[in-house]
């Protein structure tokens, strides 16, 4: 891929956990509207790298680069902006359980308007209401606005929690382990949302995954982890199942 | 059954176990403080067996109740509920900054944190009719004492568990939107109260059966209310009026009662 393309650019990043280096001067980018697959046997360093990326754990060394922005001096406001612009979707149920749906929606929109318009749906603008509805169409849930969303199943709320990360208008989705806590159906629905947002409207999306079947089969390319070093970076066209197995031996 | 060939056990540990010496002389010197709490303070089966008559007699005085006050009871057991509410209302507004102060993860600065939790400490381990004699003292007599009295003595009740409510909702989602580039009073507003509101509720209406029934007692010392009543009751030997005051409290105190448990289930 092309640097000048690069959505998320990040190089010899080390993080340091319990004595042990968790992830190893790690070198990973990922440019517009791909989708990459983060595959690795439990305990690889996945979810350490994808919250490296965003700071949510502070690296040891390395740089990163999000939107063309030095993310690792970046200020806290700075540090902000870019939060906002990647949306992140995490393994477990993260949802306000006793809020609506709607609600949980139009919070994607927190870090972008002041907290009085967007802490709740009722309080919201009538543009950020309907702007939160669509997202809620592209994953297919319009229909549950008013639910509260701790009545959502796992596959629902997973995809509220993804509307949720478009509320943000990112230009990068950063999801670990988006389909593990889901039944195989829902897992697929909610990979098929991720293809479809990469393809579809350019968006760049980074997932994590113990699944051979989701990387290889909604991933244009596939990152491999072993104790935390970078092992396989290569277009998914290009390798087989074998390859992949491979890291988990 | 495969029968399990005999073998003996190893021994079972003694029945008791021996205290250590630190323990043992504790317990003593517990031991004899206790009876020397009963000797200083005059207890006496016979003092009470000897009461008896006189309870009997009080007892028979207070029937038939006397509905003669009834009008201004009824309007002073308003007013006691009345306190109740503004004060109870007071204290858990004033209770919801705090408690976001005095919650560890919320609090803008540690220094911040430790200060609210010991206000909130003064304010509840002082009992509410020292805070009444103490408001008396500067607003003079009258509900609006008993108001603030009921209100500091909420402080001290919500400010702790509303804090506990706080800190124990669920911080996945918290997480989430700080990730998404949220700050504090999104957060807490967003993600923090929604999943506290349970505890919010049980906590405000558990303080406001408190605050019904410290309302009687705070009339006792001039903070406006039923109690006044009740006094001037008891001391003119009016047990007939008394158990009428005494049955108007219980009603309101169940009505409380009855009526919080109520919005409670409806609240979860
Ligand atoms: N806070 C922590 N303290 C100590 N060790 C940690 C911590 N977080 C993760 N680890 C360790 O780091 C390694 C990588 O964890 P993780 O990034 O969660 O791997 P993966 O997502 O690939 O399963 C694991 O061995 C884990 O035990
Ligand atoms: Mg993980």
């Amino acid at each position: 891929m092309e640097q000048a393309a690069a959505v998320i650019e990040a190089s010899g990043l080390v993080k340091e956990l319990g004595g042990r280096r968790v992830v190893d001067d790690v070198a990973f980018s990922a440019s517009r509207g791909e989708c990459v697959a983060l595959v690795g046997a439990n305990g690889a360093g996945k979810s350490t790298l994808l919250r490296l990326l965003v700071r949510l754990v502070e690296p040891d060394a390395g740089s990163i680069r999000i939107h063309g922005v030095d993310a690792v001096g970046a200020s806290a406001a700075a540090l902000r902006d870019l939060r906002r612009r990647t949306g992140f979707v995490f393994q477990h149920h993260d949802l306000v359980g006793r809020a609506s749906t709607l609600t949980n929606v139009v919070h994607g929109a927190l870090g972008r308007v002041p907290w009085w318009r967007a802490f709740a749906h009722g309080v919201a603008p009538a543009a950020l209401r309907a702007e939160a509805m669509a997202c809620l169409s592209r994953v297919g849930l319009p229909h549950v606005a008013t639910q509260r969303a701790d009545r959502l199943s796992g596959g629902q709320s997973q995809r509220v929690a993804i509307a949720r990360a478009l509320m943000q208008q990112p230009e990068l989705l950063l999801a670990d382990e988006p389909a593990a806590s889901l039944d195989p159906a829902a897992g697929e629905e909610v990979m098929g949302v991720f293809r479809a947002l990469a393809r579809a409207e350019g968006m760049t999306v980074v997932f994590t995954s113990h699944h051979v079947s989701h990387a290889l089969g909604y991933a244009d390319r596939v990152v491999g982890l072993r104790a935390g070093r970078v092992e396989l970076d290569a277009p998914t066209a290009s390798i087989d199942a074998g390859t992949v197995h491979a890291l988990y031996s | 059954m495969p029968s399990i060939p005999e073998m003996p056990g190893p021994d079972a540990p003694a029945r008791f176990e021996r205290p250590g010496a630190l323990a043992f002389a504790i317990g003593v010197a517990a031991a004899a403080f206790l009876v020397t709490a009963f000797r200083a303070t005059d207890v006496s089966i016979g003092e009470l067996l000897r009461g008896g008559p006189s309870a009997l007699r009080i007892l028979g005085e207070m029937f038939p109740p006397s509905l003669d006050r009834l009008g201004p009871v009824a309007g002073s057991l308003l007013q006691t509920f009345q306190m109740a509410v503004a004060g109870t209302a007071i204290g858990c507004a004033l209770s919801l900054p705090l408690a976001i102060l005095a919650t560890r993860h919320l609090s803008p600065h540690p220094v911040l944190h430790h200060a609210t939790r010991v206000v909130v400490a003064i304010c509840r381990t002082v009992p509410d009719l020292v805070w009444a004699l103490l408001f008396v003292a500067i607003v003079g007599l009258g509900p609006f004492a008993g108001v603030l009295a009921i209100a500091v003595d909420k402080i001290g009740f919500c400010g702790r568990f509303f804090a506990e409510a706080m800190e124990e909702a669920d911080r996945r989602p918290q997480e989430a939107l700080r990730a998404l580039g949220a700050g504090r009073p999104a957060i807490i507003l967003g993600a923090i109260l929604p999943a506290a509101t349970p505890g919010l509720i049980n906590a405000s209406l558990f303080s406001l059966e408190k605050a019904t029934r410290s309302s009687v007692v705070l009339g006792l010392v001039g903070a406006g209310g039923i109690g006044i009543e009740l006094q001037v009751s008891m001391d003119m030997f009016r047990y007939d009026e008394a158990i009428t005051i005494i049955l108007a409290i219980l009603a309101l105190v169940v009505a409380v009662e009855q009526c919080s448990a109520w919005l409670r289930r409806r609240a979860m």
